[in-house]
Order: structure tokens, then C-alpha cells, then sequence
């Protein structure tokens, strides 16, 4: 370094390298807390205005009750829900209520695909099977051979070399993908348009042809090498249950809904005996939209109503997300404040501390700063070359804070619920901590060479 | 070179005031050797540090090569400081984390001196100093003796018109302070202008000049000496 009065800041650092790092350990736990609790802060409000404008907080959700909250039920009030089916037909409650504007039929779905390993570990299956079925039999002579499944739903290797014959054919790599068959509605709540393809016609309710809607991501897994995404559109896709043909890909909007797929909702009520329904309609979610957020909680209360008169008490769950939401953004918004607050004084008291360790360190070099004076340094000169070494220990600290920040974030986010990039709010943080004690550091240190060189020499 | 016209200096120590300088008048001339002697608390460390711009004088006028310097702002008293002015001290005030290469690079730094040049000039002061071979050793590692010719070098190091010279031999033991006394009158005798305080009569003799002081006043100023080694 070719700056000897640097040099000599340096090589004090250096030397008291137990004091340095103390005060660089003090302003990493203030900035580190203080810039955790920003972040928190920030993040727990950018997180209610994310929830707010999610469709899923205008949507009234209306199930049956899951087996889990039958469970909980006492047995003597245990709604009997064998009879609760809910249709595309109870939709039509919506029509009595003026604030909603959409409501749509969501069921989940799921495609198991055909590839090699799957042909492969389905014959070692049924070969164990029947290697189990033969020794039982010969004990057995009149235990009956289970038919399996249907032969027109075995797919075997000349199956999968026929598709793959096939341009038009993909043949997957993954083994399945979730997915949700859905009416039309649900669609426009989401104002969702396809990037590519086209989103389903009428016939594709009608269940003429088995058609699906991929997300951002699921296409991505889908597609084979040198292939792109557009070039799916049309590709027929080998599943156990035949072939669907791929008709849309949505955007990317950065949800789990990306790695999801989308069929249309037909209403199978009609075609299918008892036990097709009762399996098929237990994932079953009626979702009713309302736009303004005001009107939630009288819908809610007048679904309920509705439901109750046509299916009975405690056979319907009514959920309104705001509720939940609101509960949610309340807590998230009380620590937050709560955080913001102790981090604030946190991040206070290591100012002071930094700014009383800084002004000691500042008094022993009281006749350092005489002599520089007398050498010829300005005032100006001594004020920046304690601002450098303020600058130094704030901005190690800081960088020390910030990575220290990180993981404190992630964890009390995660405690939060809060699915939120913070990154940007950590940084902000991290920024206006170390101004705030930089600040601490050099309103002392201004005073303090204010003094004259024969006063610093004299009295040091 | 310097005139101080009814320079007064009082100390506000709350309960009590202290007027360390009373109306002191004085001259000095480029090329001169003084001696301010005087009693402890007799205010010649003051009139030192008021003739240094070290402090501030509570009143009278401070001119400079006829120029008031008491109206200049703290950028260019400093750079007169470094420019003009070369400060010895009693106890050596030298920068313990710089060797003694470093600390008497340092003034030159002030004056923009390029880092190579500056190295080139601290070394030969070294050599002027006789410690050409204690160049990277730090203070720590000197003896008192060899402290004090670094800081007579590092007060050379901008080739300055005054040496003001506080207790030079005050630390020392007396070959020593003969040694350092030796090198003060050669730089006279090389043009520069020396003032010196000092307690000690023998030393004081050896100016050219003695300004006495008592309580703030100049009692008495001995008539020049003959210059036996003027210009």
C-alpha cells in the first residue's frame, strides 16, 4: 500500500485484531438481525398483497369432508358422506348468488405414462404374481386364478416399440403427473390463455377424445431431445389408459401449478355405476369466485346455507380462503412488526456499542491525529481516514451480517408460511443497517477532529 | 520571516482562565537560530505550538512572509504545516505501526510527492541521519538516540524553511543530545531556520538568539550572538 497514513489504520486493525473482530462480530449481529427483520417485515406485507391478488383468496371452496376430517369427528356426529356427491350440476347455486362471477369443478387426476422401465417392472411384477399364483394353486387345487387387469389395458414392450414407431407418439420419461380436470370457468377466473395450442373447445367437455392442457414446467418434462415446446402441441402421449393428445401449454407462472397438467371436467355421474362416482368424486372441490373480496363472507355464509338445505348438516365443508388468509396476513403481519422492532433495537444498541468501541479506539490515536496534523494532514484528511476504517468495519461486518441474515430469514419465513424471494429485502436490510451504523460511527469521530493538533498532543 | 504582534493565548479551564501569552511581540528572522527558554508553565511550548499553527492564539496577529496566516482556513494551515514547517518533538512522536522508512514518507505523502520519489528521499535523509541501515526497522527497535535523528529526518523530509524543535534532547541522554544538538546547528549553518525550546542553559547558548519567558511574557531577549558560522 503506497498510503502511509492508510498503512498505519491497517496496521492497527491488524494488530488488534481482537478488538477488530469484536467490532466487526458487533456489527454483523446488528446487521444481520436488523437486516432479517426488514426482510421479514417486507416480505410478510409483499406476501398478503400476493395473497390478495391470487385467485385461490376470491374462490369460495366447497368439498366433501376428506376421510382425515371424518376421523376427527366424534363418532356419534360422523356425517355419513356415502351419499354426498357433489356434481357439476350443484354449480348452479352460483346462479342464486348475485357476487359471484365464476364457478367451476375441479376433481384430481393423475396420468400414469408408458415408457421401458415401466413395461419392465410391470412384467417382473406379474411375473412374481404368477410364480405366486402357480405354488398357491398347486396347494390349492381350487383357488381360482385372478384375472388382473383387463388385457386391453396391458401394455407390454411390442406396444411400446409400435408407438415408438410413431411420430406423433411420446413416449415419457417420468412415470406420472398430477393433474386436475377442470370445467371451463376455470380458465376464465384465471384469465389463463395457452402460450401455445389452444385451451379446450366444447367437444373436449363433451369427452369425445381424451385431450390435456400441460403447465409450463410439465411440458418441459415432456418434451424428448432437439424438441420444442411448441412442437407438443398435437403430440398424442402413451398413458395406461390409452392415448391423450396434448391440445395447449399454459404460461409459466411461477406456482405449482406449472408442473401440473389440466383435462376437462366431464361429468361422470351419468355414465358410471355407484362405486365410480363415490371413487371418482372424492376429490371433488365446487369453487365459486367472487371479485369483490367485501362480498366473501356473506357468499360463504349463503353457500353454506345452500348446500345444507340439499345435502343435510356437517355433510359439505365450505372453506373461504380470505378468512384463512386474513388469519394468516394478521399473525405474519404481528411478527413482523414484532421482529421489525427487536431487530431495531438490536441493530440500535450494536450502533452505540460500534460508535463507544470506535470513539475508545479514536482516543488512544488522539496523539496519532496531532501528529498528522503537525505532518500536514487537514482535518478533512484525518476525517477520512477514520471514515475508511469505519468503512471497513462496517462493510465486512456487514457482508458477515447479510450471509448471517440468509438462514435467519429462511428459517422464520418457513415458521411464517411465507413463500416469498427475499433476497432484494435482505440487501435493503443489510443497507440501511450499515448506514445507520455508519452513521453511529462517524458523527463522533466528525466532533472529535474538530480539535486543534497541540490540544492532541498535549492532552493524549 | 515571522512576526507576532500582541499574540495573547487564554486557556478556558471552566472555573478559571489561564492567560498563557500576554501581548507577546516577536521577530524572527529567515536563517536564525532561537532558543525559547523559560520556566515550566512560562507558555514557550505555547508560543511554539501558536508559531507552529499548532494552536490557535487568542489574540494579537500572526504574519507569515508578511501575510496573516491567522485568517487561512485549516486546508491551508495544514499545508503550510507540511510545506514550510518540520516539528521535532521530545518524546519523537514517531508512528510505532511505520518504519522508520515509512514515517518519514509520510509527510511527502501530504504533499503529493509520488510514492517512488518519496522512498528515494526518505532513504537518502536516512543516510543524512546515519540510520541508512535501520531504514525498515520499526520505533520499537530504535534506541531514543536513533528515534530522534528519524524524526529530524522525517521534519526535513519536505525540505522545510523552519525546524521548531520542542525539548530535542529532552529524552535523551546527553551524548546523545550533544549528537542531536550537532545536527540542528549544521542545518542552520545550511540556511534553515531553527527555533528551539529547551530547558537546558547550555543548549540555549548555543542559538543565536534566547527569548526568555516568564508567565506568558518575553522578560528578557539576549542581543544576537556573533555568528561564528553565518551564511
Amino acid at each position: 500500500m503506497h498510503n502511509e497514513p492508510l498503512l498505519i489504520m491497517l496496521r492497527r486493525f491488524t494488530g488488534r485484531i481482537l478488538e477488530s473482530g469484536l467490532l466487526i462480530l458487533l456489527v454483523a449481529l446488528g446487521v444481520g438481525a436488523a437486516s432479517a427483520g426488514v426482510s421479514i417485515s417486507l416480505n410478510s406485507a409483499s406476501y398478503a398483497a400476493d395473497l390478495r391478488s391470487r385467485a385461490s383468496y376470491h374462490e369460495i371452496a366447497v368439498s366433501v369432508p376428506s376421510q382425515a376430517d371424518t376421523m376427527e369427528e366424534p363418532v356419534i356426529r360422523k356425517p355419513t358422506t356415502d351419499t354426498t356427491i357433489l356434481t357439476y350440476a350443484d354449480l348452479s347455486a352460483a346462479e342464486l348468488l348475485p357476487a359471484v362471477d365464476f364457478a367451476y369443478i375441479e376433481n384430481p387426476v393423475r396420468l400414469s405414462f408408458v415408457n421401458e422401465a415401466v413395461i419392465e417392472r410391470d412384467a417382473e411384477r406379474r411375473a412374481q404374481m404368477e410364480q405366486i399364483i402357480t405354488s398357491e394353486t398347486a396347494e390349492d387345487s381350487k383357488a381360482e386364478v385372478p384375472e388382473g387387469p383387463p388385457e386391453s389395458m396391458r401394455m407390454d414392450a411390442e406396444d411400446l416399440e409400435e408407438a415408438a414407431q410413431d411420430s406423433s407418439i411420446i413416449i415419457a420419461r417420468i412415470e406420472e403427473l398430477s393433474g386436475s380436470s377442470v370445467s371451463s370457468e376455470y380458465f376464465t377466473s384465471r384469465a389463463l390463455q395457452t402460450t401455445f395450442g389452444s385451451l379446450f373447445s366444447t367437444e373436449d367437455y363433451q369427452g369425445t377424445e381424451s385431450v390435456i392442457i400441460l403447465g409450463h414446467t410439465a411440458a418441459q418434462l415432456l418434451l424428448s431431445d432437439g424438441m420444442t415446446t411448441g412442437e407438443l402441441i398435437g403430440k398424442r402421449l402413451l398413458t395406461r389408459t390409452g392415448y391423450v393428445t396434448i391440445v395447449g401449454i399454459l404460461p409459466p407462472d411461477g406456482s405449482s401449478s406449472d408442473s401440473r397438467y389440466y383435462a376437462p371436467y366431464q361429468d361422470t355421474a351419468a355414465s358410471l355405476g355407484f362405486t365410480g362416482i363415490r371413487r371418482s368424486s372424492m376429490g371433488t372441490v365446487l369453487r365459486f369466485y367472487v371479485t369483490d373480496e367485501q362480498e366473501l363472507d356473506a357468499t360463504a355464509e349463503q353457500l353454506e346455507n345452500w348446500f345444507t338445505s340439499q345435502f343435510g348438516e356437517n355433510q359439505i365443508v365450505i372453506s373461504n380462503p380470505k378468512s384463512e388468509a386474513d388469519q394468516l396476513i394478521a399473525r405474519n403481519s404481528s411478527i413482523g412488526i414484532l421482529m421489525l422492532l427487536l431487530s431495531g433495537a438490536g441493530l440500535f444498541i450494536a450502533a452505540i456499542n460500534v460508535s463507544h468501541m470506535l470513539i475508545s479506539r479514536a482516543m488512544r490515536m488522539r496523539r496519532h491525529v496531532g501528529i498528522l496534523m503537525a505532518l500536514g494532514s487537514s482535518r478533512g484528511s484525518i476525517r477520512r481516514l477514520f471514515t475508511w476504517e469505519s468503512l471497513g468495519i462496517t462493510g465486512i461486518g456487514t457482508l458477515f451480517g447479510a450471509l448471517f441474515a440468509i438462514p435467519l430469514n429462511a428459517s422464520m419465513q418457513q415458521a411464517m408460511s411465507i413463500q416469498t424471494d427475499s433476497w432484494w429485502a435482505i440487501a435493503l436490510g443489510a443497507i440501511l443497517s450499515a448506514v445507520l451504523i455508519l452513521l453511529f460511527s462517524l458523527v463522533p469521530i466528525m466532533q472529535y477532529t474538530r480539535i486543534q493538533p497541540a490540544d492532541a498532543m498535549r492532552n493524549a | 520571516m515571522i512576526q507576532l504582534q500582541a499574540i495573547n493565548k487564554l486557556y478556558d479551564l471552566g472555573v478559571t482562565k489561564v492567560e498563557a501569552l500576554k501581548d507577546v511581540n516577536l521577530t524572527i528572522e529567515r536563517g536564525e537560530y532561537v532558543a525559547i527558554m523559560g520556566p515550566s508553565g512560562s507558555g514557550k511550548s505555547t508560543l511554539m505550538h501558536i508559531i507552529g499553527i499548532l494552536d490557535q492564539a487568542s489574540g494579537g496577529t500572526y504574519l507569515l512572509e508578511d501575510f496573516d496566516i491567522t485568517t487561512l482556513g485549516d486546508k491551508e494551515q495544514a499545508r503550510i504545516r507540511n510545506r514550510h514547517f518540520g516539528f521535532i518533538f521530545q518524546s519523537f512522536n514517531l508512528f510505532p505501526e511505520l518504519s522508520a522508512l515509512e514515517n518519514i514518507m509520510l509527510p511527502m505523502q501530504y504533499a503529493n510527492v509520488p510514492y517512488k520519489e518519496r522512498k528515494q528521499r526518505a532513504v537518502r535523509l536516512l543516510e543524512d541521519v546515519g540510520l541508512a541501515h535501520r531504514m525498515h526497522h520499526l520505533p520499537s527497535m530504535l534506541s531514543g538516540g536513533e528515534q530522534q535523528r528519524v524524526a529530524i529526518a522525517r521534519a526535513l523530509s519536505n525540505d522545510p524553511d523552519l525546524i521548531l524543535a520542542d525539548e530535542p534532547t529532552g529524552n535523551l541522554p546527553s551524548d546523545k543530545g550533544e549528537e542531536i544538538m550537532q545536527i540542528l546547528e549544521k542545518l542552520n549553518q545550511n540556511g534553515v531556520t531553527i527555533v528551539m525550546v529547551t530547558h537546558n542553559p547550555e543548549q540555549g547558548a548555543r542559538a543565536r538568539r534566547i527569548i526568555n519567558l516568564q508567565d506568558g511574557l518575553i522578560t528578557e531577549e539576549t542581543p544576537v550572538k556573533e555568528v561564528t558560522h553565518a551564511q
